[in-house]
């Protein structure tokens, strides 16, 4: 009687594992599915007027022209510290010559692109997530909508699109501020001079060195945009819950960024070998 | 006998639950255009549901919910749209655009759905102000404002586009008495100067009776009692007595 009913609990505890479990994966399929959705509805939205360009400039302004200082001073830094960690590996073998070179085609090709994304999805992300969940636990996103304003075109898409545009002009800036940085500290150490060292930096470079690696940052400015966009957007819980979207965008962007960025390179070397 | 001109909105077994929690059940009424028409409650019996209703900010689980004849449950967005521009709505806690100011904030649908010049915006702007004593602060930022303030700015950007149907969520909520009436003899000049229909959410007897001229007590989700202020004093129902009698004694 006894080892029946302990089968019984052993039983209903299982079960109510099974459940528990069994909900949480839907659950988190159904989260996948409604950020999958609210990504995609952001492209055809984006084409169809209004066009809200107001907003989509003073976005620029925030997500872009607000981010160069950081760019740039990170590309600065980012740019003299491999400089150095190349030359300390190079002189070995009496090859300091290839240093420029070599800073270039890691900077343009990987460097350039996943740092400035990351960075990005740090300061953007956060502020994204953080506004529209400030915006909606204070019922903003509601008056929007009852001023007859489309609150997902203007807030959303927006948004979206002023990251997908500004990453690859500010990926441009952290590429050749990066260029800089390795320039002062090889100017530093070795005294090469301006033109020596961008000669033979962009000797080594081809256009399509430059082309698929910028561009593939619009696709990381659209994870870090509707990412953001989604948590914030859909915030609930109060201040906690705009805590939580801001710091969830950063990390949720900064995963997607990473993972995404496997997919794209493989992708760039299947369309131009050699060049991921 | 009313024709269908005579009602501004109309529910029609409307029901809503969020969860296993139904807030709204099966209600069912009208408000007559031109009216004040006040709706009192308990907190979280649906009131400002209510409200999000009438302007489609939710859909209901089933029911229609017709404004000036249009059933908006059926709406495509730009129908909405075309409804939600001559409503205006004034939230609890005004929800102001906190990174625009004032005069930023009631010229804000102006500038997309008017094709006017500017200089005709900013005189509808400088007027909206005026209505609720705010002439001298258009340029101030809403985290600048007082509680009462940032409820007369709601209500100016409400009235920007001089709207057919006003509808006000807690005029009187988080003010002291002596704003509360201010905002609510406001309430009472714009439904007689302007001719709005005036639908309000409140839990203060005070301001609704000044204001309704219907009144509809929620209990539940569902109708307990509606009519005349006078009528509503004489109501049999222990909730409604109650409600009256304390917040009577109270103001």
């Amino acid at each position: 009687m006894a080892n029946g009913s302990f089968r019984t609990e052993k039983q209903s505890w299982l079960l109510r594992v099974v459940d528990e479990t069994g909900r949480l994966i839907l659950d988190f399929f159904a989260w996948v599915g409604g950020l999958f959705l609210f990504a995609v509805k952001s492209i055809p939205e984006a084409f169809r007027p209004p066009f809200e360009l107001g907003e989509l400039t003073r976005q620029l302004y925030q997500v872009g022209w607000r981010s160069v200082p950081l760019i740039a001073a990170s590309g600065i830094a980012v740019g003299a510290v491999m400089s150095m960690h190349t030359r300390a590996s190079l002189e070995r073998f009496g090859a300091e010559a290839m240093i420029p070179a070599g800073l270039a085609i890691a900077l343009f090709r990987e460097t350039g692109p996943l740092v400035t994304g990351l960075l990005l999805s740090g300061r953007v992300g956060a502020s994204i997530g953080a506004e529209l969940g400030a915006m909606r636990i204070s019922e903003q996103i509601d008056a929007l909508e009852s001023l007859a304003v489309d609150s997902f075109k203007y807030l959303v898409v927006t948004r979206i699109a002023a990251c997908v545009l500004a990453l690859p002009i500010l990926t441009t800036i952290m590429n050749f501020t990066g260029l800089v940085g390795g320039f002062i500290a090889e100017n530093i150490v070795s005294g090469m001079s301006f033109s020596l060292y961008f000669n033979r930096a962009f000797s080594a470079l081809q256009f399509l060195d430059l082309i698929p690696s910028t561009l593939k940052t619009m696709v990381f400015g659209f994870i870090i945009g509707s990412v953001s966009s989604f948590l914030g957007y859909n915030t609930s819980g109060g201040t906690e819950g705009v805590g939580r979207a801001s710091t969830q965008s950063v990390v949720l962007s900064s995963i997607l960024l990473i993972l995404g960025n496997v997919l794209l390179v493989q992708l760039i070397l299947l369309l131009f070998p050699g060049r991921g | 006998m009313n024709t269908p001109e005579d009602v501004a909105i109309a529910f029609e077994n409307v029901s809503k639950s969020f969860g296993s929690q139904k807030v709204l059940d099966q209600l069912t009424f009208e408000v007559q255009a031109g009216t004040a028409f006040g709706i009192l409650g308990r907190s979280g019996t649906g009131k400002s549901v209510i409200l999000k209703h009438m302007i489609g900010l939710i859909k209901p689980d089933q029911g229609k919910i017709f404004v000036e004849g249009r059933n908006i449950v059926d709406l495509d967005r730009y129908g909405l749209a075309e409804v939600r521009q001559k409503i205006g709505f004034l939230f609890q806690n005004s929800a102001l655009f906190d990174s625009i100011s004032v005069a930023e904030n009631v010229a804000f649908h102006l500038r997309r759905h008017k094709k006017w010049e500017e200089d005709r915006i900013r005189e509808q702007v400088k007027q909206c102000l005026a209505s609720v004593g705010l002439e001298n602060d258009g340029e101030k930022m809403p985290a600048s404002l007082s509680g009462g303030m940032k409820k007369r700015a709601g209500l100016a950007r409400a009235l920007a586009m001089d709207p057919d149907i006003l509808l006000v969520d807690e005029p009187s909520s988080g003010l002291d008495p002596v704003t509360s009436e201010e905002i609510d003899n406001l309430l009472k000049r714009l439904k007689s100067d302007q001719s709005v229909t005036l639908v309000f959410v409140t839990h203060n007897i005070v301001s609704a009776r000044s204001i309704g001229d219907e009144l509809m007590f929620l209990e539940r989700g569902k109708i307990v009692a509606r009519g005349s202020p006078d009528q509503l004093e004489q109501c049999d129902h222990p909730l409604v007595r109650k409600f009256m009698h304390f917040e009577g004694v109270g103001n």
